[in-house]
This record gives structure tokens, C-alpha cells and sequence, in this order.
């Protein structure tokens, strides 16, 4: 099952180098949906399954789609596809520099760490992970207030800089 | 070092280089600097995991709310931007008017 | 080795096949409603009291020529409906029926990610046929599904505190005394409207209205493709009926018979899937503004506010549910 793993590690650093290598936006949208759903996998063969949900809970099912949305604003006449020369290019020597870089380091490499996380294998009922996140609510209480006051003030920073009834970002032509 | 720290780390770095070098949209910045959050989450939800400490798992999600905002700011000042300058590419931002 | 293997391909064909033959009779099942609503008579040649109707179209519709606009960005243009498909045959894997293919913890949670990423199809499908129509389509119809999506999960969350598990299977074992309709009857109204506009159908489908936008984000395609996003608009829809039963109207799971509870929950689903068909033929199209309007200006404050309820109310008479 190693063999699963690197493959999905691959199409990780591969999604990455496709947002690298600055194609047209909406293939580095789709890009960075790859990359989030390879990053899942990862997650979820380490044992965090619930993590790895809400990262594509969040990421993609959320976030990446309002990028994804965006994308028809910044269109090109010509979009600079996967295939187009500098792109290719910049793509090649993005991927070419990580194999150099990973054969380099790959000497002291430390290979078996696909560590499970479950303490307490007999006894638990939860994975780790759930039960840790749900420690936000009891300890950590004043992070949980402090990002929620983060993200307050985001509404009123977005709701400001789109205001505006003919002047503002987001107005009916 | 593993394959799996190499892999994050790795990537936070392309996706560094790719914001750092030719970026054309405004949209493709943004978008990088959303992978490496992605990077970051990861590595935080690893580390949580391979150390099995699991009271830190909530980091990675305290990490993921900022980068909601983080998100959620890019993109209106994409729109302001799109509206203002006509494009959003970067380069017309270097214009000095608008 | 084999064995495995053979396992590993069987267990989802006895899914995928059900629930494709159930589809094609869906398909059917919809034309005769409206059309008896309509005072018509619908399909009646091809078999008795044209039965065969949905494989005369299957047929038909795969071997038409699929077209390629030459326009198109090809990859993106066939890799789409095939994610579409894929994943409204995926979701019904965790689906408690009343034993899932695999069984998952998070299974609420599962099924919620996998159809926020339906959303991709839709969005590739639009951008990848270079047309205006299909752009405006797939614009129209993401903006409207992410939009009741954020709905659909707060009212999970509602459920779930009451159940206090994300696995499916527990949706059952709670609602043994009663079912979850009954004290929760707001949200589930709500979460009926919702579903029905997250699987983009009449009142709500205005990605696919004819008069403005042909088709909606499915112009280009023709042919095979087609029937790809036609299979899958109507897998989901089966699939978001199946989800309200397990969720509000839950079936008992009797470990002697467990046919019974499948009987149940699909003739409770089927009930479901009439109603939406007699949505359809009854109710006029809604206006777009009016559409947004009614997720983000009255479901999602009713739905936060319910959540706070549903939380409050078992805290504070001490009705936690127990936590394993």
C-alpha cells in the first residue's frame, strides 16, 4: 500500500507545480482542487480522517469553488492552457528541480512512518483527531474566540470594500 | 526526513516560488497563496498525528478558519479590483492611474 | 487474489446497477406523472404501458454521435460528465440501506463533501464548452447549489447534535421512538425546499431554464456525455430522497429481517421522489433574485437560530445523547 501513497504524494507535488507553473486561472483552480484532494488522501491514510474531511469540507467543497467562480472574472481571450510553451516549460523546471532536490535528500531518508494515529486502541471510541478538535470547545477557548472575532471582522472588511450602490465592487450594471 | 515531509515541504516551497515568480492574474496569486495554506494545514495536521498529540489537533483547524479569511479578503479585493482597473492583471495595477 | 478482486468489483456493481435501473424507471415515472397531471398519456408505445421507454432512450442516447464543439477544451469537456456520474454513484456508498458498502464514521460528513464537489462537473462542464449559454448555465447553477449547501449542512448539524453521531447507521437507532420529522418539522420542510434546489429541479431549475439560457450548462453536449449528466441529475435525486428518509423519517432496523428496513426506506424515498415530480408539475418557476433570497435571507437565519435551539434545548434539560 506504500505504493498508494507516494503515488498520492506525486499528485500532490504535481498539482503544485501545475499552480506553479501559471497557467490560465482556472487550471490553477483546478489545480489547487487536485492538490487539496490529494492532501486529503494524506491525510486520511495517516489516521485523520476527520481533518482530511473538513479540509475538503472547507477547502473544496467551500472555498476552491468561489476561486473555481472567480475564474470567469479574470478570463484571457486565450487561456494559457497546460500545453502552452512557457507553461510547459516552467512546469518542467519546477518538477525537474524537486526530483534533483528529492535525490539529494533522499539518501538519509526515513522510509517506514505511516503512522496511524489511535491511542488507546482497545479503549477509545473516537479517533484522536475528533476528539482533539473537540477539545477546541473546552481549552481552547480563547483561540475559538479569537477566530471567531478574526472572521467577524472579515465580513466587515469584505462588506466595506464591496459597498457601494454605483462606485462599489459589487453593484447591478 | 520522509518522503511525506518532503512532500509538503516541497510543495509550500513551489507554491512560494510560484508567487513569488511570473504571475500574470491576480487570481493565480491568490490561488497560491491558498496552496500554501494548504501545505501548512497539512503539515500541522501531520505533525498533530505522527506525534499523537492529539490535544494539538485543533490547530489545524484554527489554521483553516484564518485562511478562510485570508481567502475571503483576496477575492472582493479581486472584484474591487476587476471593477477599478477593468482586468485584474497585475500588470495594470503598476498603472498609475485607474 | 482473485477472490478479491472479484469482491472488490462486485460489491459496487450490486449498488451501481440498482441504482441505475432505478434511475432509468425514475426517468419513466416522471413523464407518466406529468403527463397524467397534463391530461396526456406519456410514453405508452414502446412495451406495456411503455416500460421500455427508458431503455429505447439509453439506447438511443448512446449511440448518437457525442459532439465536440470545436471550441471546446477537450479533456476538461470529457472529463466532466464522467466526474458527474462518478460521483452520484459514489455517494450512494455510504448510504445506509441498511447496511453500507463501506462503512464509514463520518458518513454525513462524507456524503456532504462529496456532493459539495458535484459542484465541479457542473462548473467544468460550463467553462470547458466555450459557449455563453453554458458559462451563464454553470454560473447560474453553482452559485445556486453552494448557496443551499451552506443550508443543507447547517441543518445536518441541527440532526446531528440530536442524534450525536455522524454515522448514518446511528440516524436509525435514534429514531426508534419517533421519527425525527416529527420535533424537528421546520427543518425538515427546510431541508426538502433545499434539496430540491441543490439537485437543480423545478421550482428551482433555473440553470436549465428553456426560455432563457436553451439548457443551462449541458447545451454542448450531446450523446453519450449527456446521458452521463442525465443519469447523475437523477442518481442525486434518489440519492437526496433517500437522505431525507435516513435523516427524518428513519426506518427501523430489524437485524432479523434486514429487508424490511430496505423495503422501507425505499418506498419511503419513492413517496419522496413523487412529491418532488408533483413539485414539478405543479409549481411555477421561481426568479432568481427570489431564489437567493429565500436561502440567504430566510432558511440560513432560521437554520442558525434552530441549530442554537437544538443545542440549547438538550443541554439544558439534560437530554445530551450518549456520546459513544
Amino acid at each position: 500500500m506504500d505504493f498508494i501513497m507516494y503515488l498520492v504524494l506525486f499528485s500532490m507535488i504535481l498539482g503544485f507545480v501545475v499552480i506553479a507553473s501559471n497557467p490560465s486561472p482556472f487550471f490553477g483552480a483546478l489545480g489547487l482542487v487536485v492538490l487539496a484532494g490529494m492532501g486529503c488522501g494524506i491525510l486520511s491514510w495517516h489516521g485523520g480522517s476527520f481533518l482530511s474531511l473538513v479540509l475538503f469540507l472547507i477547502y473544496l467543497g467551500g472555498m476552491l469553488v468561489v476561486f473555481a467562480y472567480s475564474a470567469a472574472l479574470a478570463a484571457d481571450p486565450f487561456p494559457e492552457s497546460l500545453g502552452s510553451r512557457w507553461v510547459l516549460i516552467s512546469g518542467v523546471i519546477y518538477l525537474v528541480g524537486v526530483v534533483v532536490v528529492s535525490s539529494l535528500v533522499c539518501g538519509d531518508w526515513y522510509e517506514v512512518i505511516w503512522v496511524v494515529m489511535d491511542e488507546l486502541v482497545d479503549f477509545s471510541v473516537m479517533r484522536g483527531d475528533m476528539g482533539g478538535v473537540a477539545l477546541m470547545y473546552s481549552w481552547g477557548g480563547g483561540m475559538l474566540i479569537l477566530s471567531g472575532g478574526a472572521l467577524l471582522l472579515t465580513l466587515f472588511v469584505v462588506l466595506e470594500l464591496t459597498r457601494g450602490q454605483s462606485r462599489g465592487a459589487l453593484r447591478s450594471i | 526526513m520522509t518522503p511525506t515531509h518532503f512532500a509538503f515541504s516541497s510543495a509550500f516551497i513551489l507554491g512560494l516560488t510560484g508567487l513569488a515568480f511570473h504571475r500574470s492574474h491576480l487570481l493565480s496569486a491568490l490561488i497560491c497563496l491558498e496552496a500554501m495554506m494548504v501545505s501548512l494545514f497539512i503539515a500541522l495536521s501531520l505533525w498533530t498525528m505522527q506525534l499523537n498529540s492529539t490535544n494539538f489537533s485543533a490547530s489545524p483547524l484554527l489554521l483553516l478558519a484564518f485562511s478562510a479569511c485570508e481567502a475571503s479578503m483576496g477575492l472582493p479585493s479581486l472584484v474591487a479590483t476587476a471593477r477599478t482597473h477593468g482586468s485584474d492583471q497585475i500588470r495594470n495595477l503598476n498603472l498609475l492611474q485607474c | 487474489m482473485i477472490l478479491s478482486l472479484v469482491t472488490l468489483i462486485l460489491h459496487p456493481l450490486t449498488m451501481i446497477v440498482p441504482v441505475l435501473l432505478a434511475v432509468a424507471f425514475l426517468t419513466l415515472l416522471e413523464r407518466k406523472t406529468i403527463s397524467y397531471m397534463q391530461l396526456r398519456k406519456g410514453p405508452n408505445i414502446v412495451g406495456p404501458y411503455g416500460l421500455l421507454q427508458p431503455i429505447a432512450d439509453g439506447i438511443k442516447l448512446f449511440i448518437k454521435e457525442p459532439i465536440r464543439p470545436s471550441t471546446a477544451s477537450p479533456l476538461m469537456f470529457i472529463l466532466a460528465p464522467v466526474l458527474a456520474l462518478t460521483l452520484a454513484l459514489a455517494l450512494w456508498l455510504p448510504m445506509p440501506l441498511p447496511y453500507p458498502i463501506i462503512d464509514l464514521n463520518l458518513g454525513i460528513l462524507f456524503v456532504l463533501a462529496l456532493s459539495s464537489l458535484a459542484v465541479y462537473s457542473i462548473l467544468g462542464a460550463g467553462w470547458a464548452s466555450n459557449s455563453k449559454y453554458a458559462l451563464i448555465g454553470a454560473l447560474r447553477a453553482v452559485a445556486q447549489t453552494i448557496s443551499y449547501e451552506v443550508n443543507l449542512g447547517l441543518i445536518l448539524i441541527s440532526v446531528t447534535i440530536i442524534v450525536g453521531e455522524f454515522t448514518l447507521q446511528t440516524f436509525a437507532t435514534s429514531q426508534e421512538s419517533t421519527w425525527m420529522i416529527l420535533p424537528l418539522w421546520p427543518l425538515a420542510a427546510m431541508w426538502f425546499i433545499s434539496t430540491l434546489a441543490e439537485t437543480n429541479r423545478a421550482p428551482f431549475d433555473l440553470t436549465e431554464g428553456e426560455s432563457e439560457l436553451v439548457s443551462g450548462f449541458n447545451v454542448e453536449y450531446a450523446g453519450g456525455p449527456f446521458a452521463l449528466f442525465f443519469l447523475a441529475e437523477y442518481s442525486n435525486i434518489l440519492l437526496m430522497n433517500t437522505l431525507s428518509v435516513i435523516l427524518f423519517l428513519g426506518a427501523s432496523h430489524n437485524p432479523a429481517l434486514p429487508e424490511l428496513t430496505t423495503i422501507n426506506i425505499m418506498v419511503k424515498a419513492a413517496f419522496l421522489s413523487v412529491v418532488f415530480l408533483w413539485v414539478r408539475a405543479s409549481f411555477p418557476r421561481f426568479r432568481y433574485d427570489q431564489l437567493m433570497h429565500l436561502t440567504w435571507k430566510n432558511f440560513l437565519p432560521l437554520t442558525l437560530a434552530m441549530v442554537i435551539w437544538n443545542l440549547a434545548i438538550p443541554t439544558a434539560f439534560a437530554g445530551l445523547p450518549p456520546q459513544l
